[in-house]
């Protein structure tokens, strides 16, 4: 009684002794107390009631078709199943096509004017950001994409033209949907939306709009050029769900710093069938970095110039991983249906032992609609959605951040430029290895036998942001120099069968699309437990 | 070689007829189970994870009992499941049909469950439990699993299968005591 735990203790012993899981020593230890003391006699009195009470349920059989619907299922997963399925990164001939997605995706970035960039930035984020350009390697391409957007704004016909080209391939090459798609559907609200303060802020990107107006009709060629090539690429990835190439969804979570350690994310994915793609050999990096250089060479020099930037940083990235493993932080990019997104969601929302706080865009308020506005009407209908899932304080300060006072960089802007690349995921996951193409995809998926509902790959922090750690500051994410790197680790693969009655709720909750959609889960090391969640089982 | 080992290894064998008679072994006791813990999401659970240890037979060892190993799958999908059916586990459909909570029903004799009602309220009591506490109950007072067999399918040491057990019972006592009328011997310490 004065000491509760060693109290808790005895009582556990008495549980246990109703099991007859003790040892002879503990047992007499019990004998002994409950012979002596009452207390002991009521305790064990009503875990015997509670135990019995529980075994008196009535039995329950299996519904009568249930070994018809698993045999049946059986038999499907038997006609379906041709071995492990193909990961990129396994065949030089899955990083060349990763590349010609990257690189697809790229120029779908380079020609989409973006809102983002229309979003009022901080004069102070600004000054960091022009005092360290030179320094900066992703200097290059918000500068680029403000001159873009300046194009966009100023000669909207280009916008059109783009709009148009789209249109027109679309019905030729159904496989490059995605691209016909996003350009259709993110080019013209922006345009349209586009407020004209941020433009004037930056006086490269004003200078820079006039002489890019003209450049971007021939960019429109190589747009098309591109994606004769990409149609090819999207054979092969994605054959029957192709993610809305909109923004990404990114998805804050505070973790216990032993969760970040011990994976417990990808765990979390892997039991929602989503494969962690491995990012740690460092070996097939470096081949797909000059792959993706060379797929940029073959579409557009400024491709390749972006191609050349990722390839630094990725070299760059593997350097910190070996240096460091601190681990406070962890971003990885998920690709899957909304239904497995929204299944992973309820996971961490609900995962109070590992996860402390989950907000979904936990941007500063006044950011929230111009991020939400850049973003393709799918992305921004998941991210709304996926606030249900919004769970405890995800801190929006962070002492590497402010602390340091280096300069900052706006992690969410350009996580919608050239930060996060648009990873195709490889197709297969949706039908086993892809056999029977897009419709046999489907059709797999729907029955259930699908053996990975998403893919998912981790991305270092330094490859977005250029050796800059992710943090928050002022409200927003941002990266600051000082790398923490994630290490790359991959999961092993769990196949995962999509059962019938969740794969209904959920669909219901994601409404019901089925396109895959990507998220990006940003995790940061904490330490705060949360205030709620009382009936955990803590002490474990 | 036990049953289950012929079995297993004539289903690896391509003889799906094999795996057929696992599932007639051992469906009913799974879902009896799931039932308890996911409600009327049980079947699909337990057809989801009868197929998938059909695909990954090939990794089943036979370190511990199939039955185990089969379990753990079936385990892990149903607490991945109850997490996300976001808050508090729904075992709705069990109880459609049973009415609003009864507050004037009479204390149930400890023996047997016979009313309906009295099974609802031990089943909404089970629902307000955490999964944890859920599950363990239901491995060790459904199922019969002695505590290293919850330890292999948990995956957790057999200390805290122990602690975690006692908690979860007494989680439940509070549940019942204002229904069953546990508080007739209600802890007075």
């Amino acid at each position: 009684m004065n000491d509760p735990s060693q109290h808790e203790l005895d009582d556990e012993l008495l549980s246990a002794y109703l099991d007859d899981e003790l040892s002879a020593e503990e047992r007499a230890l019990v004998e002994a107390r409950l012979a002596s003391d009452p207390a002991a006699q009521q305790t064990i009195e009503q875990l015997r009631h509670v135990s019995q009470t529980v075994r008196s349920l009535p039995r329950e059989s299996a519904p009568a078709d249930l070994q018809g619907a698993v045999m049946r299922r059986v038999e499907a997963a038997k006609a379906a199943s041709t071995g492990p399925a193909i990961s990129i990164g396994k065949t030089r001939r899955g990083w060349i096509w990763a590349s010609l997605a990257v690189a697809a995706a790229l120029l779908i970035m380079v020609v989409q004017p973006d809102e983002t960039n229309n979003r009022e930035e901080p004069a102070v984020a600004l000054k960091q950001r022009a005092s360290a350009e030179t320094s900066d390697r992703f200097a290059h391409a918000p500068a680029e994409w403000r001159t873009r957007r300046g194009v966009a704004e100023n000669k909207p016909k280009a916008a059109a033209e783009v709009q148009d080209l789209a249109a027109a391939s679309a019905p030729r090459a159904p496989a490059s949907r995605d691209v016909s798609e996003s350009l259709a559907s993110s080019s013209p609200a922006p345009v349209a939306s586009a407020p004209s303060a941020s433009f004037g802020a930056d006086a490269t990107a004003a200078a820079a709009a006039g002489e890019l107006a003209d450049a971007s009709k021939p960019e429109t060629a190589s747009t098309s050029n591109l994606r004769r090539s990409s149609s090819t690429a999207s054979d092969f990835f994605a054959p029957a769900q192709q993610p809305a190439d909109g923004d990404v969804v990114v998805v804050h979570v505070l973790a216990k710093p032993v969760a970040i350690r011990n994976k417990a994310f990808d765990k979390l994915l892997a039991s929602n069938g989503v494969v962690v793609d491995p990012t740690d050999e460092s070996e097939k990096s470096a081949e797909r970095i000059d792959q993706l250089g060379r797929a940029g060479v073959s579409t557009s020099g400024r491709i390749y110039q972006q191609g050349q930037q990722i390839a630094d940083e990725v070299s760059q990235v593997e350097e910190v991983e070996k240096a460091q493993r601190t681990e406070e932080i962890d971003v990885v990019l998920v690709e899957a249906p909304p239904t497995t997104i929204f299944s992973c969601m309820q996971d961490l929302n609900s995962d109070a032992d590992n996860y402390l706080g989950v907000q979904v865009d936990a941007l500063a308020e006044n950011e929230i609609e111009a991020v939400a506005k850049a973003k393709t009407p799918a992305a921004r209908k998941l991210a709304t959605d996926l606030g249900i899932y919004n769970r405890g304080a995800v801190p929006l300060d962070t002492k590497t951040g402010s602390q340091r006072g280096e300069e900052y960089y706006d992690y969410a802007k350009n996580l919608s430029e050239a930060t996060v690349p648009k990873t195709r995921f490889r197709s297969g996951g949706f039908g086993g290895g892809g056999v029977g193409g897009a419709a046999e995809a489907g059709r797999a998926y729907d029955k259930g036998v699908a053996r990975e509902s998403g893919r998912a790959r981790r991305l270092a922090p330094q490859a977005a942001t250029g050796r800059r750690e992710l943090a928050f500051s002022d409200g927003k994410l941002r990266g600051v120099d000082g790398a923490a790197p994630s290490a790359g680790g991959a999961e092993p693969q769990v196949h995962r069968m999509v059962p019938r009655g969740r794969a209904r709720e959920l669909k219901e909750l994601s409404g019901g699309a089925d396109a895959p959609m990507q998220v990006l889960f940003v995790l940061r090391a904490g330490e705060e437990s949360p205030p709620s969640a009382p009936s955990r089982d803590r002490a474990e | 070689l036990s049953d289950d080992a012929r079995l297993i290894a004539a289903t690896l064998a391509g003889d799906t007829a094999a795996f057929g008679r696992l599932v007639g072994l051992y469906q009913d006791r799974l879902y009896n189970s799931l039932v308890r813990l996911v409600g009327d999401d049980a079947d699909d659970i337990v057809q989801d994870a009868l197929v998938q240890a059909y695909t990954k037979l090939n990794t089943f060892r036979g370190n511990s009992a199939f039955y185990t190993w089969l379990y753990r799958i079936a385990f892990n999908l149903a607490m991945s499941h109850a997490r996300r059916s976001k808050k508090p586990v729904s075992l709705d459909g069990l109880k459609a049909g049973w009415g609003s909570e009864p507050t004037d029903h009479q204390p149930a004799p400890d023996a047997g469950l016979q009313r309906r009602e009295d099974v609802e309220l031990v089943h909404s009591a089970l629902e307000r439990l955490t999964t944890e506490y859920r599950t363990i109950l239901v491995l060790r007072e459904i199922d019969g699993c002695h505590y290293d067999e919850i330890a292999d399918i948990l995956d957790l040491p057999v200390g805290t299968v122990r602690s975690r057990l006692f908690r979860a019972r007494m989680a439940l006592r509070d549940q019942l005591a204002p229904r069953l009328h546990v508080e007739k011997i209600a802890d007075t310490r």
